[in-house]
């Protein structure tokens, strides 16, 4: 039996048992990577994985699981156990029915197969990447480039038959110029032609060159433009907490201020997986609902969270296509871009930090918000609109909505980022933001 | 069993003829099975089963992974032929061959018992179970206003072979437990813990924790912090960690950095390098009173096991002694370009991921200090017993731990709580400033993120009180 009549079975055999509402969806991943470090390939993978998920509910009580052991052999016995689990469990007050109705899909989604076969050609694109940091005069480089293809298949008690395709290649590369002057960019796209490892390398080996010999500064209070893979970091945080779930356990800094102003009003964030090619497009989400562009934050105004059926029946509200079953989550996090050239950011941003990268980002109280994170690669000490030298050894100690609340201009040019810190897509401007709090460690 | 130690064997032979030089298979399956409550009623039920294989070679000196749960003896041909052509071509680009440690192949089956079978505890007693830990949280007179439990049991099965004739079966059994808990006042505002346990064993393992106890300790204690607590004091002064600060600063400032992998530089995009170098065994690091382990040999512990995922035999290593870098943490590629023989640190998380270097069950050793001798020291100076925010930068030299629940000390003595005290500080500073470490090791569980892929590992960290002499110690807000 074909894999894609598997979810289909599994479905009958769920609703045959008696179970009342069911999702069955079969993701089929391909996927290669390279791993790199010190200029040479560590390591290649290839995967090859089924994965079969399933929601069921009877009288609601409800299961959510993740199969891997995907085979005829062993379906009875998963379908054995989704249903024994779904009877035993007792009802949940955060049940809410399947949603049903007539949904209409985006058409026109566009993939590019070609990615599906690159494999050895992986190496190739590694090659230039290291090759483009050496030229921008790093010593060595590390990275991982990765090309995913996948499929997903969903199938549903009320009808729904979906299916939907993804291809993307995401390369993050990291350059040394010395063991602590180093730069990383990224270079992610769903399309060969938008894919540009020598660009990432390119960058990635300036950042390092320009932060040869760092020194300490004084900690305090500091103007900030952060690049874009330090603002995706931290622009992306900010969209996950607008999820209806940690908003509900109170794990978020959003949690009742629905209306309320909490950043600045330069800033608009929205999930947008209607994105034509973008990383995080997709057409519905595992609830089998259309994905729609839903506005978070608007000029600085919470508007709306991120909802599936079972949050948005606890707040009284509407899904916003966001479904995860249990957490609903951003896909395509989407900044909305500023009105100052890029090449202007610098010199509006005057006297301050530059900083590229951050990296571990920790909370000590989700709930308002307050973090610390490590600065981390380029990082560098700026007046009169130039940088003067680089710093090291710094973290920014500060609240998330103090963060977005201070931020003055963002830049005319959105990247696409996507790395292990960001994992969830993310497009972003470059940012200027006031009064960053930056501690450094004692005993430098 | 037999079947699948039928079907390694004609992977491995399939492999080498495939031109691998060196192969191994590893079928590793994990079945989890879960339930969480979200503020006192069940969320859902949750089950995930995994099962698969992976596969690695070296074709010419470039190691090649590959990995699939789909098993048909097809598509398993097809996996190596794909392992074998990706690390054919990551060859052409190396200057150096990737070699192996000789390792003793061992042919062996390990398991973890269960004194009281998990299998026995109904999904109703489960239920219960966590809904009288709910019930504890707010009961303790105090405002919680929001929870979130869970509790749930992985049984991880693996058969590793190799061409060198390793045979190595394992079973391990995993109960955990996690909450988050927020307290709110409603003119302090709110505070939050979070909070895991987890071991490898039965039911008794599960009963060891006592939760219900610890539990209602934890919301009063918040409630205190909340309510009572003032400014931290800041400027250099000494400094008095307990077990969980203990543990976080053996992971973080010592586990991690002794990784040879990132020492030898093949996590640098991702976790980062480290301030050590491979010449480094022997560095001062810190006061004779430091000594780190890692020890994934301890029964009962979260970071269990007694052979790694290369098939290598587990012991203790001793990471710091004495204040001096003894042992990094070594799978069989890293020993072998370091010139020495692997000590059995390689895991994989899942089927579908390499083994890499990780640690297990990492902590610095007590001392012989009882709390009251540590603190009988000290005119002026802050407790730190927990803490919720921590990092630490890439290299692993400049971390930062933030108090949750903290007091002053003032004449030996500990005073009021004080609110969030930092310790922002570098490794060779704090390992440095140590002048006297306690008798009461504890553990806390943990999952240990690396790796990319990103593999989450269960670790134990661990260590008793210590205390920090002149250090800097800042407040926030």
């Amino acid at each position: 039996m074909k894999m894609a009549e598997l979810h289909e079975k599994a479905l009958k055999m769920l609703t045959d048992r008696g179970v009342e509402e069911a999702i069955v969806t079969l993701y089929e991943t391909e996927e290669s990577s390279v791993r790199y470090a010190n200029n040479e390939p560590t390591v290649a993978f290839s995967e090859n994985i089924s994965t079969l998920t399933i929601y069921s509910s009877i009288k609601e009580r409800c299961f959510v699981g993740s199969f891997e052991n995907v085979s005829e052999d062993f379906l009875e016995k998963i379908v054995d156990d989704v249903v024994t689990l779904t009877k035993n469990t007792p009802p949940t007050p955060f049940y809410a029915p399947l949603p049903r109705g007539v949904f209409n899909y985006r058409a026109g989604k566009r993939v590019e197969s070609r990615i599906r076969q690159l494999d050895e050609q992986l190496v190739s694109h590694v090659s230039e990447a290291v090759r483009a940091s050496r030229e921008a005069g790093a010593e060595r480089s590390a990275g991982i480039l990765y090309s995913s293809h996948m499929v997903e298949k969903l199938s549903s008690s009320t009808g729904l038959s979906l299916q939907e395709e993804f291809a993307s290649l995401t390369l993050n590369h990291r350059a040394f110029a010395s063991p602590e002057a180093t730069g990383q960019w990224v270079s992610c796209s769903t399309s060969l032609e938008g894919f540009n490892p020598y660009e990432a390398g390119r960058k990635a080996g300036e950042i390092a060159v320009a932060s040869l010999n760092p020194v300490l500064i004084d900690e305090g209070t500091y103007d900030v433009y952060m690049g874009p893979l330090i603002f995706a970091n931290m622009m992306s945080e900010v969209a996950r907490f607008a999820s209806g779930f940690l908003v509900q356990i109170e794990m978020s800094f959003m949690t009742g201020k629905i209306g309320q102003k909490i950043g600045s009003e330069k800033i608009t964030i929205r999930d947008d997986p209607t994105m034509p090619g973008a990383l995080g497009e997709k057409i519905f989400d595992d609830e089998g609902i259309p994905t729609q562009k839903t506005i978070i934050i608007e000029k600085g105004f919470l508007r709306n969270y991120l909802h599936n059926s079972r949050t948005a029946k606890l707040a009284g509200a509407s899904s916003t296509g966001n479904a995860g079953i249990i957490t609903p989550h951003p896909w395509n996090i989407v900044v909305e871009p500023g009105n100052v050239k890029e090449e202007n950011m610098m010199q509006k941003l005057g006297k301050g930090l530059y900083l590229t990268n951050s990296w571990y980002q920790r909370y000590q109280n989700y709930r308002t918000g307050d973090f610390s994170t490590i600065v981390r690669d380029g990082a560098f000490y700026v007046e009169d609109g130039k940088v003067k030298h680089p710093v090291k050894g710094i973290r920014i100690s500060d609240n998330l909505q103090r963060i977005i609340s201070n931020i003055e201009e963002l830049s005319d040019r959105l990247y696409p980022i996507k790395w292990w810190e960001v994992t969830t897509p993310t497009y972003v401007p470059t940012a200027i933001i006031r009064n960053v709090r930056i501690t450094k460690a004692f005993g430098y | 069993m037999n079947d699948i130690v039928e079907l390694s064997k004609k992977i491995l032979d399939y492999a080498v003829a495939a031109g691998a030089s060196y192969a191994e298979a590893r079928f590793h399956s994990d079945s989890d099975k879960g339930v969480a409550l979200k503020n006192g009623e069940v969320e859902a039920v949750r089950a995930s089963y995994e099962f698969g294989i992976g596969i690695r070679v070296l074709v010419n000196g470039g190691l090649g992974f590959a990995s699939t749960n789909m098993l048909k003896p097809e598509n398993l041909t097809r996996v190596v032929d794909k392992a074998v052509k990706m690390a054919r071509a990551s060859s052409y680009l190396k200057s150096s061959r990737i070699c192996f440690s000789e390792e003793e192949a061992y042919s062996v089956d390990w398991r973890v018992s269960e004194k009281k079978r998990l299998e026995g505890w109904s999904l109703n007693s489960k239920i219960e179970f966590l809904k009288n830990l709910d019930k504890t949280a707010i009961s303790q007179g105090v405002n919680v206003s929001s929870r979130y439990i869970g509790y749930s049991e992985r049984r991880t099965e693996r058969v590793y072979a190799n061409t060198e004739g390793a045979l190595v079966s394992a079973l391990v059994p995993r109960p955990s437990f996690f909450a988050l808990i927020t307290v709110a006042d409603h003119s302090k505002g709110v505070i939050q813990r979070t909070l895991q346990f987890g071991g490898s064993g039965g039911m008794e393992v599960v009963e060891s924790w006592r939760l219900e106890e610890k539990l209602g300790d934890e919301v009063k204690t918040l409630h205190k912090m909340l309510t009572e607590s003032v400014k931290a004091p800041e400027g250099v002064m000494d400094v008095v960690v307990g077990s969980e600060v203990a543990g976080i600063i053996s992971h973080e400032a010592s586990g991690h950095p002794g990784e040879a992998d990132r020492i030898l530089g093949r996590e640098g995009a991702q976790a980062g390098e480290s301030y050590l170098k491979a010449e480094d065994l022997g560095r001062k690091i810190g006061s004779e009173a430091v000594n780190v382990v890692d020890d994934p040999t301890i029964p009962g512990s979260y970071g269990f096991y007694l052979f790694d995922d290369e098939g290598v035999k587990a012991r203790r290593k001793f990471l710091i002694k004495e204040g001096r870098i003894c042992e990094f943490l070594m799978n069989r590629e890293t020993a072998a370009r370091l010139g020495v023989k692997s000590n059995g640190s390689a895991r994989a998380s899942r089927y579908s991921v390499e083994p890499i270097v990780r640690m297990s069950n990492t902590f610095i050793l007590p001392g012989d200090h009882s709390l009251e001798e540590l603190l009988s020291g000290v005119a002026k100076g802050v407790y730190v017993k927990s803490f919720m925010e921590w990092n630490i930068d890439d290299k692993r030299w400049n971390q930062r731990y933030v108090g949750l629940e903290a007091y002053m000390i003032e004449d030996g003595r500990i005073t009021r709580p004080v609110r969030n005290p930092v310790i922002e500080i570098t490794t060779e500073k704090l390992f440095s400033s140590v002048d006297a470490v306690g008798k009461d090791l504890n553990f806390v569980a943990a999952t240990c993120g690396k790796g990319d892929p990103m593999q989450g590992m269960p670790v134990y960290t661990g260590g008793p009180s210590l205390r920090m002499r002149n250090i800097m110690v800042r407040g926030v807000g």
